[in-house]
């Protein structure tokens, strides 16, 4: 070997290495992840909410949906089946990809979305639905179309794709089965404490333009979206007036619960400063549902 | 553009195929590579592009007068070099320190009851500027003392300021040591290049799989500190330091590595420091080439100066030398009171020194391992404690954080700790085999194996291990901001 082109063949050789490596990992990787089971992990929820469930009301946001909509008073409420897909840390574009997804296996009636952290502006957590670049046709088109070329780039490597995914699997293996149909009950209760005010909103263009476009979505399939501001002990008065400004021109139905007093006086109803305890979203549940029968 | 980016590596490329291939000459070289500096540090910030032209303007002629004054007038030599390094201070304090002495003396006016009205002032402080302040100031400095030559070739000066992969963040290299290597046609060099591309992936190994997989959690744990309890805080405390040195480590070995592949060497900027067994030892381990330039341009003068007072005297210079290296950071109390706490700590270690030998002379303790490694852990505290100070926003927050740690224990902050576990954790055990290696077991050998195999193998993981594990959203660097 001339010590001239040792070098260029020494990267050829590492270089084939590890495109070895990328596409054997890949490969378990995706088997491994289409073929979670049902269970309330980030990753399964996720997994769940983009290649197989079916329902005739589809609960979409971040934390907040997740904690709050127990998606089994819904149903009985409403005889309907519900699925909540919320994940924490996720924003108007995972609302709009899990739309998307559901639409492609079935309608649903009717559609809530919890607004609250959608138009946050940041990626949050949508880097966790890199797996499923190139299985779910939605993601793939939301990457293609709405990233740049260096992240086009790297989501040609399989093992970037499924980077930072062996925690959730692992989380994935220790969590409870879904038997909630999404719905995460938090326990704890928080001591009572006055509610703030606050006043500053700007929401996130893109994540705009994405909350449109589940807006759009729902009209052109007939489908009833319904927005829903939760109960928080921080009052955003200027989203507030967004949200419902928002809805006014797209003539949405918004449930606001953020100035409910039962949360906020009778019981201690909160985990958090943002999210219900199990009680709590037994109330908001029974409540948000009474407004949808209507 | 960093170096931890696609744009970075993109550019890079565009600059060493035509340095390698279409210059006949050193000149031609230095001309394109100084072009390639200027290109790169006027994306991070083009307004301070003119500032960086005209200050190495000023102190080339500088050097040039120093040395055409050393033999014949060494009085105004000596004159120039004050000059030199009073405007590189003036500089420095102008960009860096001015907005807050301003801020602070109209806060002591108003505690003494005399109004001078809000002033805040918007001084945008360029990027780097500690660094190439202080290559400047080395500059004339060694000029005078003849420890490096002048250089007559503007375009060579000009580079060896701006020299891209060093400019942002260091390592703060010497003219004497630098200079020369401009002088020469660099040459295509399989080595250079294999052994530069090697220490970019371990930099960026360090950086991606440890320090920004630990970032977010401990920026979590010490910007909100009053929520979380004593046991999450003496977690956050060490992982901090880890954080740290694998940032500003990962990066300078980046920098090295990058300047290898051109051919060029710099200054090495860490010797694994975690392996210190005192205070002093750790700190001519750690950020070598910041610490060894005020060593030779601080505390050597105040230690000849203070000579008189004795042991006082040189406590005296430890204190100050290290209250340097503190302030250097920034214009924060936080970074003066780091310096003092490691000034004592220093002054603590040289006055116990003859101590701690009579005592391992007669406990037969130069040898024993645990020994050893209980000093290292010791040391290893010490700076843990430093870091938190080096981290804190303000003296009210480190105050802050310290209080929490009277709040009793409580369970572990738990959020996005498991990544931290499943990836930062391997990661950091693989940085310790590796350093640890190096410090003891010169025959085991990895990335460096005699063996093809082996090392191709290493190689492969390493970079699908990034890949994988590693944050690649090309996070920014700690010592960005200094």
């Amino acid at each position: 070997m001339s010590p001239r082109f040792s070098l260029p063949l020494k990267a050829i050789a590492v270089l084939t290495l590890v495109l070895l490596i990328d596409q054997g990992v890949g490969f378990v990787s995706r088997h491994i992840i289409q073929g979670l089971d049902d269970k309330l992990s980030q990753i399964g929820s996720i997994q769940q909410a983009l290649l197989h469930k079916r329902s005739d009301v589809l609960i979409l946001g971040a934390s907040c949906a997740k904690y709050h909509y127990n998606s089994q008073i819904l149903a009985d409420s409403l005889h309907m089946t519900v699925e909540n897909t919320g994940v924490g840390g996720m924003k108007a574009e995972y609302s709009d990809l899990v739309l998307q997804s559901f639409l492609e296996r079935c309608t649903p009636r009717c559609v809530v979305i919890d607004v609250y952290g959608q138009l946050d502006s940041g990626e949050g957590r949508l880097p966790r639905v890199r797996p499923f670049y190139g299985v779910n046709l939605p993601v793939t088109n939301y990457y293609d179309s709405e990233t740049d070329w260096q992240q086009r780039l790297k989501l040609q490597s399989a093992l970037y794709r499924y980077n930072g995914t062996l925690d959730l699997l692992l989380r994935h293996a220790l969590n409870a089965p879904n038997r909630s149909h999404g719905f995460d009950e938090m326990t704890g209760e928080l001591s009572m404490k006055d509610t703030a005010v606050v006043h500053h909103f700007q929401p996130d263009p893109a994540k705009e333009r994405h909350l449109r476009h589940v807006v759009q979505l729902c009209r052109e399939h007939a489908i009833r979206l319904v927005f829903v501001l939760s109960p928080r002990r921080e009052h955003n008065v200027d989203q507030e007036a967004w949200v419902s400004a928002f809805c006014r021109e797209h003539n949405l139905q918004l449930i606001n619960e953020l100035h409910v007093p039962d949360y906020y006086t009778e019981e201690r109803l909160f985990h958090d400063e943002s999210h219900l305890n199990g009680r709590g979203a037994a109330l908001f549940s029974r409540r948000v549902a009474e407004r949808l029968k209507r | 553009m960093i170096v931890n980016s696609i744009n970075f590596w993109l550019f890079f490329a565009a600059v060493v195929v035509p340095y390698f291939l279409c210059f006949r000459g050193q000149r031609g070289q230095n001309v394109w590579l100084l072009l390639a500096s200027y290109v790169f540090y006027g994306w991070a910030d083009w307004r301070i592009l003119p500032l960086l032209v005209g200050v190495t303007a000023v102190f080339y002629g500088l050097g040039l007068a120093i040395a055409r004054n050393n033999e014949s007038n060494p009085r105004r030599a000596s004159q120039l070099t004050t000059l030199g390094v009073f405007l590189g201070l003036g500089i420095l304090f102008y960009f860096k320190y001015f907005a807050f002495f301003v801020q602070e003396l109209t806060a002591l006016f108003a505690s003494l009851g005399v109004p001078c009205g809000e002033r805040t002032l918007h001084i945008v402080m360029p990027i780097g500027i500690s660094f190439f302040t202080f290559k400047l100031m080395g500059y004339v400095i060694e000029v005078h003392r003849q420890t490096a030559a002048p250089t007559r070739d503007a375009v060579e000066f000009a580079l060896f300021i701006a020299f891209f992969p060093t400019i942002l963040s260091g390592p703060i290299d010497r003219a004497a040591t630098f200079l020369p290597q401009l002088q020469q046609r660099r040459l295509y060099n399989e080595r250079d290049v294999s052994e530069g591309l090697k220490r970019v992936l371990w930099g960026l190994f360090l950086k991606t799989c440890i320090a920004d997989v630990i970032a977010p959690w401990t920026t979590a744990v010490f910007s909100n500190y009053a929520h979380h309890n004593a046991t999450t805080i003496l977690v956050a405390s060490p992982l901090y330091l880890i954080q740290l040195y694998t940032d500003f480590c990962g990066f300078s070995e980046m920098a090295i590595g990058v300047a290898r592949i051109l051919g060029l060497r710099v200054a090495e900027n860490f010797q694994r420091p975690f392996f210190a067994k005192n205070v002093a030892e750790y700190w001519r381990r750690w950020h070598m080439s910041l610490t060894t330039w005020i060593t030779d341009y601080v505390f050597m003068p105040l230690n000849v100066a203070f000579r008189d007072w004795g042991l006082w005297g040189l406590y005296a210079a430890t204190l100050l030398n290290l209250i340097a290296i503190g302030v250097w950071h920034g214009a924060n109390w936080t970074y003066f009171w780091f310096g003092v706490y490691h000034g004592l700590l220093l002054c603590i270690v040289t006055g116990l020194d003859k101590r701690r030998k009579r005592f391992e002379k007669a406990h037969h303790l130069k040898d024993n391992e645990l020994y050893a490694w209980s000093r290292r852990l010791l040391t290893f505290l010490c700076f843990t404690f430093g870091s938190v100070l080096f981290q804190a926003a303000s003296m009210g927050d480190f105050l802050g954080t310290l209080s929490r740690l009277g709040q009793g224990f409580g369970p572990l902050y738990t959020e996005e700790f498991s990544s931290l576990v499943i990836y930062a954790l391997p990661a950091t055990c693989l940085m310790f085999l590796r350093e640890w290696v190096a410090e003891y077991r010169r025959d085991i050998h990895f990335l460096h194996s005699p063996n093809m195999l082996i090392r191709l193998v290493t190689i492969a993981l390493l970079i699908s291990f990034i890949i994988y594990a590693g944050q690649l959203e090309g996070n920014s660097f700690i010592y960005f901001q200094f």
